[in-house]
């Protein structure tokens, strides 16, 4: 349906977007995962066409909407990482104008308004102005514009960030309806690994403008399958402690956050012993451990060396 | 495109801040400064309150006298008629009443006369800027006027105005007082007139002075001043403020919403010069009418007046449009708001050039020049003039003007607004 060959985009000198390629088929849910700043957002403009890319194409049943972007652009819906909306009106009636802006008018109009409102739960407040909503509240409004107008592919960037959990399962679930139900494709930007293994097929991993990595979820937790992440979470951390986990044989990889340490080690090996000697070494207080099978956020440490968020 | 249009009109009506800016705000400054500054912008080209003119008296009344006299025994009328004739005419001696008119009580505030013996002392008087202007009462002025009256003969009783320069208020001013003269006395006299070669002169295009036209109707009110000042200075600041919401519409991305969706570009650019060309028509006709009803500034005016008040109206609503059309542009294109900042802060120089805040001739001729050639300026004479009682025509250069500058604003706009997608 829609396939992007060595797409790249740079601003003056800076290189947003390096090298992307990557498809969409038709009634897909498919995931683009990526760290602040990897490129996701340049990435999503230039294949909604709002943004001209420096290389690459993208097409759209095999033509190329850089050139013709009239053919895609009426089935898009796109929902932006920014609350893209008029604040200061209504919900109603940001529904209405864009509703408008797609050439729907009369009672089409109001239904589909009233339609959009009930499936992301916004009927009652939407005489409100949007700027006295909530957070996850304009999020669920900046998603309800953009599927005015019935799209064939939904293309949503970061449509959780900053929200209470509440409404994340909201819309994730949301989302999910309408890619199951409704046959919507749909290709959904986060640096939340769970939103993306909950709700996506497939799976982009992007950082520093590059896919690093792509697959069908299983596909890509196959890669760690001969590894395991243990879990350590201590009183206060110390570099001390880390040096002799990251010089205990067997640890592939050592990673520091607030709570603890996670270490990515190769399966199979027997190493709370050993950890548990480090830390009396150390003089560090465990107070919890487990292992774990791995995620796509270890999938993501163990291409990138990172964490997706700090 | 009506949506586009009325989503800016919604946007904006729920903008406290702006509704404040373009419609309350004007008409609080026009109360302040028609108030507080009127008699200061009556004093026109001396900045204190009053303003002197001079009046020269080259004729010998009782010379007249003497030849009205024996005008009157060639008429073989009956000898107790004409010594009746004769006394009357003593009575109503228009030089006499012309005088009583300008050395009225209501004038006195603001205008002090001066006699002069002869012209070129009250020429020398004007270039060294004592007197604002001077009105000549020619040799046989008074015989030549009871004459038409009296003999029922063509008259030809002339009176010279010079004045300091053109379009100046105390030129309004002294040109209305003739004409209250001219009315109270119901002359069918012509009196010498013309600016600009409209009517033939016979002399006085001095260097210094031209004389003023006498068609004019009534004296601008510092209220009509202020009105007209305040009205084209916010509404020329509606452009910077809509263009700024169309920026705005970009960086919040509603703007790549709107083109998403197919819009055109183009599309979208013409129904920001729709928004702008109403929102500034509608500013003005409100702010016109309250200022009419609340402080009678165009009370009593007839159809026509405000027919042509319309036209320049309509006008200049266009221009602003066109401005903001321009502007929407230039931030699209250039993806800063720091022209529309820019021309935002422009707008008050912009209104000083135009004489939104007092007429700039009293500072210098070619500063009302340049005024005239900025937006607001252009408009602006061409409300005062219309406002003077000149004709439609006569303010058509000026129009023809604001019709240029709509359309250097479009085509500009147009060939600079970013076409297929947005960068
Ligand atoms: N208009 C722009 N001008 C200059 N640099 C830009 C522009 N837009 C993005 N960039 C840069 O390109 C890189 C990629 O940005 P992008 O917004 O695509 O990242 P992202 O993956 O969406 O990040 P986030 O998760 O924070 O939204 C960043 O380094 C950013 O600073
Ligand atoms: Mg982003």
């Amino acid at each position: 349906m829609i396939e992007v060959k060595n797409l790249g985009k740079n601003f003056k000198k800076k290189i947003a977007v390096d090298d992307v390629s990557m498809y969409l088929d038709e009634g897909e849910s498919v995931g683009l995962l990526g760290p602040n700043g990897a490129g996701k957002s340049t990435t999503i403009s230039m294949i909604s066409t709002l943004l001209p890319p420096t290389k690459g194409t993208v097409k759209y049943n095999g033509k190329n909407v850089l050139k013709e972007p009239e053919e895609l652009r009426p089935i898009l819906g796109v929902v932006p990482q920014e609350i893209a909306l008029y604040e200061e009106l209504s919900a109603y009636e940001n529904m209405s104008f864009f509703g408008k802006v797609y050439g729907i008018s009369g009672k089409k109009l109001e239904d589909k308004i009233q339609e959009t409102l009930d499936l992301v739960g916004l009927k009652e407040r939407q005489k409100d102005a949007v700027e006295t909503y909530s957070g996850g509240m304009k999020r669920r409004i900046n998603i309800a514009v953009a599927l005015m107008h019935d799209p064939e592919i939904l293309i949503m960037d970061e449509p959780t960030v900053g929200i209470d959990p509440q409404s994340r399962n909201y819309i994730l679930e949301m989302v999910r309806k309408l890619n199951r139900e409704r046959g919507l494709t749909v290709l959904y930007t986060s640096h939340y690994m769970e939103e993306v293994e909950k709700l996506c097929d497939r799976v982009y991993i992007m950082d520093h403008g590059q896919i690093i990595a792509s697959g069908t979820k299983e596909e890509l937790k196959s890669i760690l399958s001969n590894e395991e992440t243990i879990q350590i979470q201590v009183e206060e951390t110390k570099s001390e402690f880390r040096d002799l986990l990251s010089s205990q044989e067997g640890v592939n990889q050592v990673l520091e956050d607030e709570a603890g340490y996670n270490l990515i080690v190769s399966k199979g090996e027997q190493l709370l012993g050993e950890i548990f000697d480090h830390a009396k070494q150390a003089n560090i207080k465990i107070i919890g451990i487990h292992v774990k099978t791995p995620t796509l956020e270890d999938v993501f440490l163990h291409l990138t060396g990172r964490k997706l968020r700090d | 495109m009506f949506n586009l249009v009325k989503k800016d009109f919604l946007t904006l009506s729920k903008s406290k801040s702006d509704l404040l800016e373009l419609l309350f705000m004007p008409f609080i400054l026009i109360a302040i400064l028609g108030f507080a500054l009127g008699n200061l912008i009556m004093g026109g080209s001396n900045s204190i309150d009053t303003f002197h003119i001079g009046i020269v008296n080259e004729q010998n009344i009782e010379e007249d006298l003497i030849r009205l006299e024996t005008d009157l025994m060639e008429q073989s009328l009956p000898e107790e008629m004409a010594a009746e004739l004769l006394a009357g005419a003593q009575q109503i001696d228009p030089s006499a009443v012309l005088r009583e008119v300008f050395e009225d009580e209501s004038l006195e505030e603001i205008m002090i006369v001066n006699e002069f013996a002869d012209t070129e002392s009250a020429q020398e008087a004007m270039k060294e800027e004592e007197i604002a202007g001077f009105i000549t009462i020619p040799e046989a002025f008074s015989y030549n006027v009871w004459r038409s009256i009296y003999l029922e003969e063509d008259s030809a009783a002339t009176l010279e105005m010079t004045v300091l320069t053109n379009e100046s208020l105390s030129g309004v001013i002294l040109t209305s007082v003739v004409t209250t003269f001219v009315d109270q006395y119901n002359l069918e006299t012509s009196i010498a007139l013309a600016t600009d070669g409209r009517a033939e002169t016979e002399a006085n295009t001095e260097e210094h002075g031209e004389i003023m036209s006498l068609s004019v109707e009534e004296p601008i009110s510092a209220f009509q001043y202020y009105t007209i000042g305040m009205g084209v200075m916010f509404a020329l600041s509606t452009a910077p403020a809509l263009a700024s919401r169309a920026f705005k519409e970009k960086e919040q991305h509603v703007f790549g919403r709107i083109m998403l969706s197919g819009t055109k570009p183009l599309t979208y650019l013409s129904s920001k010069m729709i928004s702008g060309t109403l929102v500034t028509f509608i500013q003005l006709v409100i702010l016109f009418l309250f200022s009419t009803l609340i402080f009678g500034t165009f009370k009593g005016r007839d159809f026509d007046f405000w027919i042509d008040m319309g036209y320049i109206t309509g006008l200049y609503s266009l221009l602003i449009g066109s401005i903001t059309s321009l502007l929407t542009s230039i931030s699209l294109h250039s993806n800063n708001n720091n022209t529309v900042n820019f021309f935002g802060s422009f707008v008050s120089v912009f209104a000083f050039l135009g004489g939104s805040f007092t007429p700039v001739e009293q500072f210098s001729e070619a500063l009302k020049q340049v005024g005239n050639w900025t937006p607001n300026g252009a408009t602006m004479t061409s409300y005062l003039q219309l406002m003077q009682g000149f004709e439609f025509q006569e303010v058509l250069p000026l129009m023809l003007r604001v019709v240029g500058m709509i359309i250097i604003c479009i085509v500009v706009a147009v060939i600079i607004f970013p076409k297929r997608r947005l960068d």
